[in-house]
């Protein structure tokens, strides 16, 4: 199969997507560019605004609210925070508070930066804030494949979307097919199979628990890598029957240690696998602190290779149930 | 004066009557019943400002939307909402526009083109760009108009959505009832400009600033907004200039200080009663048949709050429901 970019599979969905539906639009900053899709689509249907999240975030929810299908670029999501007003309490709420009178059919593109050398305003996470707000779906995109079938089951929904990318994981390639193809969201995907072990990654943790995961298969542990997909809705029942095989848990998730994603998946399998654990669940986070320029700062706060080994040794180390 | 009298006819004129007493007296019910202890936990009046919704809905038809704030049951009442949803609303009820999900700030019908009032200052403005924007990708002459007061210029949501409506040339109307207060803070603490309209300005966009206490004066500054706005002249920011002589908030732990000299002054010129003299004095409503309106819009507040008190509560599992489409 061709393998084409992250970023081109995300480009070709839209492209797909809007001319399946002309209620499908895109708007944000800096859509103008690369300009394949202004030329297909015209300005009209791919619109560039102001820097103005709250502005132009808030005009998705009414243009969605009366039947239009809005995809809003938002680059950084850092940037977010200007415009978290509308989508905390319109976007998440307005439906739920009408007592389900309206469909608010909006995905919003994020991307953050972490590992990349973009300090403190520039590299920031906010999975585990956007987990916290009922009425949003959210979706983590860790391969080509999935950038483009979880953006068209995505833009198909009719509810608001969280569509989060991770700048390191956008510079991948994958292979991609030309078809139309949709992922349903709440379906984890199993990216290696294990007996020994479950380590339960996103984004770019995915990748990299693969990688870990090889190495320990030559030192004879078999680790399983799952990867959820969607956050919101969440494959608890993959999850489940994963940590039933393997006995063991890891969870690996770069929102912070503190309230952050890994903590509330552990609590998940804590509470309702508890009878599968052989040995107490591992997270592995981002240390509680700004993220810092200095490269070696940075790689010390973020999740690592080492850190994830050290993590799935230690189950082993724990004495077993 | 007399001119705007005339352009009305006397139906029109009455049927503004009516809805200012409904919403009137759907305000003193809700602060009756708050005295006497009823389960209702807050509401915003609209009392003194009730001639801005009547005035500026009344152009609008089937397929325009509003976006209000919190104070919302003025706007709600001037799109023609059933007045017993309203009611049982307020209470949290199953028999309440949004299932008692919503409650007295987020009152929504959209089968009458009324959004959920939204509870966050400015936070009306971004949706109602949104809404004028499909209705101009979609081609057709519709509007929306969304409703704030004058501590929401102050936001950014108000400036992001302004600037963004005018670079779109969007069918929107920004109302603006300049009540004079942002919740318990005057004006002149919070705006360096005293006709918030003059924020338009930086915007390009028209603007115009109007009495909003007369619902004719009301009604024509409205009309040439929104006729605009159909025509595809692009935004208006609309300043009406009222002042809310009620607390901010009918909830029992709210103090007010706004002087009583001024609100004495706007007592007089109070809309409801400025409207009853003009039909008295142009022999368009005699006393009899103000008595009889009277009565018959209390006793419609009356079955509403009957049918409030009789509706059951939501069973407390629906709290998971309507989240999801």
């Amino acid at each position: 199969m061709r393998e084409i970019s992250y970023n081109d599979a995300i480009n070709e969905a839209l492209s797909e997507e809007m001319s399946r539906d002309d209620a499908v639009f895109l708007m944000g900053e800096g859509v103008h560019s690369p300009a394949a899709l202004v030329d297909r689509f015209g300005t009209e249907r791919v619109r560039t605004t102001p820097i103005s999240e709250n502005g132009f975030g808030g005009t998705a929810v009414g243009a969605a609210v009366v039947g239009l299908r809005p995809v809003v670029e938002f680059r950084n999501a850092a940037f977010l925070l200007s415009g978290f007003d509308q989508i905390v309490s319109n976007a998440a709420k307005l439906r739920y508070m009408s007592g389900g009178q309206l469909t608010i059919p909006v995905v919003f593109m994020l991307s953050f930066s972490s590992g990349l050398r973009r300090g403190a305003q520039h590299s920031f996470n906010p999975l585990s804030w956007f987990a916290n707000c009922p009425g949003l779906k959210i979706v983590v995109p860790s391969t080509a494949y999935d950038a483009k079938g979880l953006l068209k089951t995505a833009i198909r929904d009719n509810n608001p979307v969280i569509y989060m990318r991770q700048g390191m994981v956008a510079t991948t390639r994958g292979e991609v097919p030309r078809k139309d193809y949709t992922i349903p969201f709440g379906s984890a995907e199993i990216r290696r199979e294990g007996v020994d072990v479950t380590i339960l990654a996103t984004l770019n943790s995915v990748s990299m628990s693969l990688a870990v995961a090889e190495k320990l298969a030559k030192q004879g542990i078999s680790a399983e890598v799952v990867d959820p997909r969607s956050l919101v809705p969440l494959d608890k029942k993959k999850i489940l029957s994963s940590v039933e095989k393997t006995g063991r848990l890891v969870v690996v998730d770069e929102s912070y240690e503190t309230a952050g994603l890994a903590s509330a998946l552990a609590a998940i399998v804590a509470e309702e696998g508890f009878q599968y654990l052989k040995c107490p669940i591992k997270r592995v986070s981002t240390l509680d602190v700004p993220f810092p320029y200095s490269p070696p700062l940075e790689d010390y706060m973020l999740p690592t290779p080492e850190k994830i080994t050290k993590a799935v040794r230690e189950t082993f180390n724990t004495k077993s149930r | 004066m007399k001119v705007v009298m005339s352009s009305l006819s006397r139906g029109k004129l009455l049927e503004f009557y009516r809805k200012m007493l409904l919403m009137r007296r759907f305000d003193e019910k809700a602060g009756e019943l708050i005295a006497d202890g009823e389960p209702i936990y807050e509401t915003h009046p609209v009392m003194g400002q009730e001639a801005v919704p009547v005035g500026v809905c009344a152009h609008l038809e089937r397929g325009d939307y509003i976006v209000p704030n919190y104070r919302n049951h003025g706007h709600c009442i001037a799109m023609g909402m059933n007045v017993k949803g309203m009611m049982a609303e307020l209470y949290g009820k199953s028999g309440g526009v949004c299932k008692g999900k919503g409650g007295p700030m987020h009152m929504a019908d959209m089968s009458k083109g009324v959004l959920p009032g939204i509870g966050i200052v400015g936070g009306t403005i971004p949706p109602a760009v949104g809404v004028a924007l499909a209705a101009k990708m979609k081609q057709t002459d519709r509007v929306s108009v969304c409703f704030f007061g004058d501590g929401a210029t102050s936001i950014g949501a108000f400036h992001e959505g302004l600037n963004l409506a005018s670079l779109w040339s969007l069918p929107v109307i920004f109302v603006c009832e300049n009540n004079q207060y942002a919740s318990r803070d005057p004006l002149e603490l919070t705006s360096p400009v005293k006709d918030v309209a003059t924020r338009a300005s930086a915007y390009a966009i028209r603007k115009r600033t109007a009495g909003g206490n007369d619902v004719s004066e009301v009604y024509k500054a409205a009309g040439e907004s929104i006729r605009d706005a159909r025509k595809g002249k692009g935004p208006t920011l609309l300043e009406f200039k009222t002042f809310l002589t009620a607390p901010h908030s009918l909830n029992p732990v709210m103090y007010e200080n706004v002087p009583k000299a001024e609100l004495a002054k706007w007592k007089k010129k109070d809309p409801v009663q400025l409207l009853r003299g003009r039909l008295v004095k142009a022999n368009l409503l005699t006393r009899q048949a103000d008595e009889q309106l009277i009565a018959e819009v209390a006793n419609q507040i009356e079955d509403a709050y009957t049918f409030a008190r009789k509706s059951p509560y939501p069973s407390p599992k629906e709290v998971l429901e309507d989240l999801y489409a």
